[in-house]
């Protein structure tokens, strides 16, 4: 057998050949099973049926292949169906319209695309499912890629959209239909009845398949994963699994050949060294106590988890609410009239001591692109923030529907749908070894039973309209109306009740688990650190560099080693260059990094395009400044200002369209402008590095 | 108080070419608006009376226009109901506004028949986005915004854009620069534009 190599140098249409010569007999029935299939959908026959899923109208739908035998049924039986659990029912995208186009461009000539729909979400979870979405789909959206492209969907750059026209031709060349019609859609001149009427000719055309169409089906398959091998396999044609295995990859491998050995017999190479003989990793044992770096912020998590339960336990009527007690990780509110941020109770709450310690343990960080380097994290609190989680999302979704319930203005769920909804929660915690009692939702239960309101189902968004009707001096009607805020409830009874109730239940599990929980917290995430750092050094063969590693490596650092990957890969006893600490840059930050976001927002504010259609454009603008805190670490890591797509990436061009008129480009000259300007104010020597490389 | 502007049926709308589909409501015809001083602040300024110069609706009733009256229970219907019911409001007197509303209610129901009844569709999107372009300060909601006035032109062409028909979508994006910017709500128009597709497909070919 030739060297696979030939699916990448013979044009499409030998792929059949190809394929017939070195597919193992084992696939025949699979093809033809295929091919039966396939066939009825380009003929237009109605194959899929949708009903509701496990989640209802507005969850993933569930799929049945309408007229599929049982004997075709035994044959995809090789497939793998995923399972679903108590807490996730595996689901995805499934391209529905393309498998419909044949059915639907038959009833629906001129609204074909309208009528066909969009892509569908459904459920993964049957065999009828994973043959739509892993072999029907990926063929039917190839050959209707054309029509995507008139309708602006799929790739955007010219190299995606002529790299998917190439595909679509080489499907129609492999599957043996006709293509010509592809080109007639190319053309901008067409006008709609043109469209149309290519469009029919094209998919119509479908229905002229030859007969081997199984077999032509597999071979396309498998030669796009021919093409995924040689993308990255040496001129000796050997790869490593881990090297081409990308999850598309791997969906594809399964559907087809089965499995990696498969694939290399038949492409006839050889396995890469690193998958012939795997490298040997040795098993990670982590030390009996906590490392000193790992200690000290256990103990900053207590004494945060003791703020927390008393200021939950304090809690009563005419206070504060404590729906922000706990941090997250990403707070982008609006700024007052002063351009200042509300300062959380996150914050406020913390003694100026463990305040103080969080900055210090948690205020440094690794950036993925210069992994070399330690600098600033200007969010230490939001890094802090991963770590309480996720409990205390679980202890404030019962204590804050307390607080709500009795005060209002409204919660977002009544009393007894806490134990449903926090279902999935409780086994988290019950995977951390730190398991909720669930008898505490029968007290709540029986409390509510005194205060009915409490079981209410909340309106949520309620608000109070009202309207009078009067008769005014002349006998003329008149009418007055008023959108209010939600009528005020108080039941500091029914609240002091529940607070003692969910109090108990906390400190019980406080007292009882947290040493636990706290232990398997740290444990796990150093534990799948190390785990998926093993398993790529094994994919590669040898040690992967820094830079490849870090992504396994950075979160587990951040969390409990000051961002110090080196530190943690020593105590990990991993190999290679991770072991090497990154070095503190010696360049220093502004002191005032809020001021100096704020001066960015103020000075980018003079740019605001005039005519902004009412649009109140302060959001966006303080969205924008934010990214100067980026451009400043980037630079405190390099001494340059990063590129514009590691600051104002694609997703930011609508923003900068709207606000300034501008594209990105010009919008990140904006930004490097008005941080200069805030820098040189302060006399900064990062202010001469704020231009584009 | 200037005389209000109103129209026997959609039809009759200067540059609105629209065919009758549904049955007009005798209970209208001959309804027309007077100028009034509004009952309280935000109220209307507009009184609909009946052929017979009677008040179509009670004195503090707002929606008070043959258009506004005949879709109150549109949200009550099933779609089938829903569409006949929306193109009955097109057949009876209304302002360039009142249209507007009914038009939305009929694109709506349109794309929930089973199946989709993209024909009418697409007669529908012309008609609004004529009625819009003719005076899209007219087709203001009750509130005064001018914000989505050109929605239509702009479902029009990502109607057309859906099914390739670039020239068409092309021609009918080209119709939001006779809008006011703040008519035209840009983030809809999505980021492939008919205008650099034809560009692409140039380049590709």
């Amino acid at each position: 057998v030739s060297s696979g190599r030939e699916f990448i140098h013979e044009p499409p249409a030998r792929w059949p050949d190809l394929h017939r010569a070195r597919r193992p007999e084992t696939l025949a029935p699979y093809e033809s099973a295929l091919g039966r299939l396939l066939a009825r959908v380009l003929a237009g026959e109605p194959l899929v049926a949708l009903a509701p899923g496990d989640g209802g109208d507005d969850g993933p739908a569930r799929i049945r292949l309408q007229g599929l035998s049982e004997e075709d049924r035994a044959v995809f039986a090789r497939l793998v169906v995923p399972e679903a659990d108590e807490r996730h029912v595996p689901s995805g995208g499934l391209d529905l319209a393309a498998i419909r186009l044949p059915e639907v461009v038959r009833r629906e000539p001129r609204w074909t695309m309208s009528a066909a729909g969009l892509h569908s979400y459904v459920e993964l979870t049957s065999l009828d499912a994973v043959v739509c979405v892993r072999l029907i789909a990926p063929l039917m959206s190839d050959l209707a890629y054309v029509l995507r492209l008139r309708a602006g969907d799929g790739a955007k750059s010219a190299k995606g959209r002529a790299d998917r026209l190439a595909r679509c031709r080489a499907s129609h060349d492999v599957l043996g239909i006709e293509r010509a019609q592809i080109d007639v859609l190319l053309d901008p001149d067409l006008r709609a009845d043109d469209v149309v009427a290519a469009r029919m000719t094209l998919i119509t055309g479908w229905s002229e398949y030859p007969s081997n169409l199984g077999e032509r089906a597999m071979a396309l398959l498998c030669g796009r994963l021919a093409q995924a091998y040689y993308g990255k396999a040496r001129k000796d044609g050997t790869v490593e699994a881990a090297r081409v295995l990308t999850t598309s990859v791997t969906a594809l491998l399964t559907a087809t050949l089965g499995d990696w050995p498969a694939l290399v017999e038949y492409l006839g190479e050889e396995q890469a060294s690193a998958d012939a003989t795997p490298v040997e990793t040795p098993k990670t044992t982590l030390p009996e106590e906590p490392p000193p770096q790992v200690a000290e912020r256990l103990q900053v998590l207590r004494e945060w988890w003791a703020m927390y339960d008393a200021r939950h336990a304090a809690q009563r009527a005419g206070l504060e609410p404590l729906d922000d007690l706990v941090p997250i990780r990403w707070d982008y509110g609006a700024p007052d009239e002063n351009g200042r941020r509300r300062e959380r109770l996150a914050r406020r709450a913390l003694a100026p001591e463990l305040r103080a310690r969080i900055e210090a343990l948690w205020g440094s960080q690794v950036l993925e692109r210069y992994p070399e380097a330690l600098v600033h994290e200007p969010r230490p609190l939001g890094i802090f923030a991963e770590l309480v989680q996720p409990a205390a999302a679980f202890w404030d979704e019962l204590s804050l529907t307390a607080w709500f319930s009795c005060f209002g203005p409204y919660s977002r769920r009544s009393l007894d749908q806490l134990e449903a909804f926090q279902r999935n929660a409780r086994q988290d915690l019950a995977d951390l070894g730190a398991p909720v009692d669930a008898s505490l939702y029968r007290e709540l239960a029986a409390t509510g039973a005194e205060y009915p309101f409490l079981l209410e189902q909340q309106v949520f968004a309620a608000v109070e309209i009202s309207i009078n009707l009067n008769v005014d001096e002349e006998g003329q009607p008149t009418i007055q109306s008023s959108v209010g805020e939600p009528r005020e409830r108080s039941h500091p009874e029914a609240f002091e009740a529940l607070r003692e109730t969910i109090t108990r239940y906390r400190r019980a599990w406080l007292e009882r688990y947290l040493e636990r929980y706290l232990d398997e917290l740290w444990r796990r995430e150093l534990d799948r650190a190390a785990d998926a750092y093993w398993k790529r050094l094994r994919g590669r063969g040898r040690a992967p560099t820094v830079k490849q590693a870090l992504p396994d490596l950075r979160s587990a650092a951040h969390h409990w080693f000051g961002a110090d990957h080196g530190e943690l890969a020593r105590l990990l006893g991993l190999k290679g260059p991770i072991t090497a600490s990154p070095a503190p840059s010696p360049r220093a930050l502004p002191s005032d990094l809020d001021a100096v976001r704020r001066e960015v927002a103020q000075r980018l504010a003079l740019a605001v395009k005039a005519n902004e259609a009412g649009r109140d454009p302060e959001y966006d603008l303080q969205r924008l400044a934010q990214e100067a805190w980026t451009v400043l670490i980037a630079w405190q890591a390099t001494g340059v200002a990063p590129p514009r797509s590691a600051v104002y990436g694609s997703s930011f061009r609508w923003m900068i369209e709207q606000t300034f008129d501008l594209d990105l480009d010009q919008g990140y000259r904006l930004l490097l402008d008005a941080t200069r300007h805030a820098l040189e104010i302060r006399d900064h020597p990062a202010a001469a590095s704020m231009v584009v490389e | 108080v200037s005389a209000v502007e109103f129209f026997e049926r959609l039809g009759a709308v200067p540059d609105v070419s629209w065919r009758a589909r549904g049955q007009p409501d005798s209970r209208f015809a001959g309804a027309r608006p007077v100028p009034r001083t509004p009952a309280y602040e935000g109220g209307s300024q507009v009184r609909w009376l009946d052929v017979h110069g009677r008040p179509l609706a009670e004195e503090w009733d707002w929606r008070d226009s043959p258009v506004r009256l005949l879709t109150e229970r549109f949200y009550e219907l099933a779609p089938r109901a829903q569409l006949e019911l929306a193109l009955a409001a097109l057949e009876v007197p209304g302002t360039r506004a009142d249209y507007n509303e009914a038009l939305g209610y009929a694109e709506q129901a349109s794309r929930l028949q089973d199946p989709p009844d993209f024909e009418v569709l697409e007669e529908l999107l012309w008609a609004h986005a004529n009625l819009v372009l003719g005076d899209p300060a007219a087709c203001v909601d009750r509130y005064g915004n001018l914000d989505r006035v050109g929605d239509p032109v702009i479902a029009l062409s990502r109607l057309y854009l859906l099914e390739g028909f670039l020239l068409e979508a092309a021609a009918v994006e080209m119709l939001l620069e006779q809008l006011p910017e703040e008519a035209v709500a840009r983030y809809y128009l999505g980021d492939a534009r008919p205008q650099g597709l034809l560009e692409a497909l140039r380049e590709l070919a």
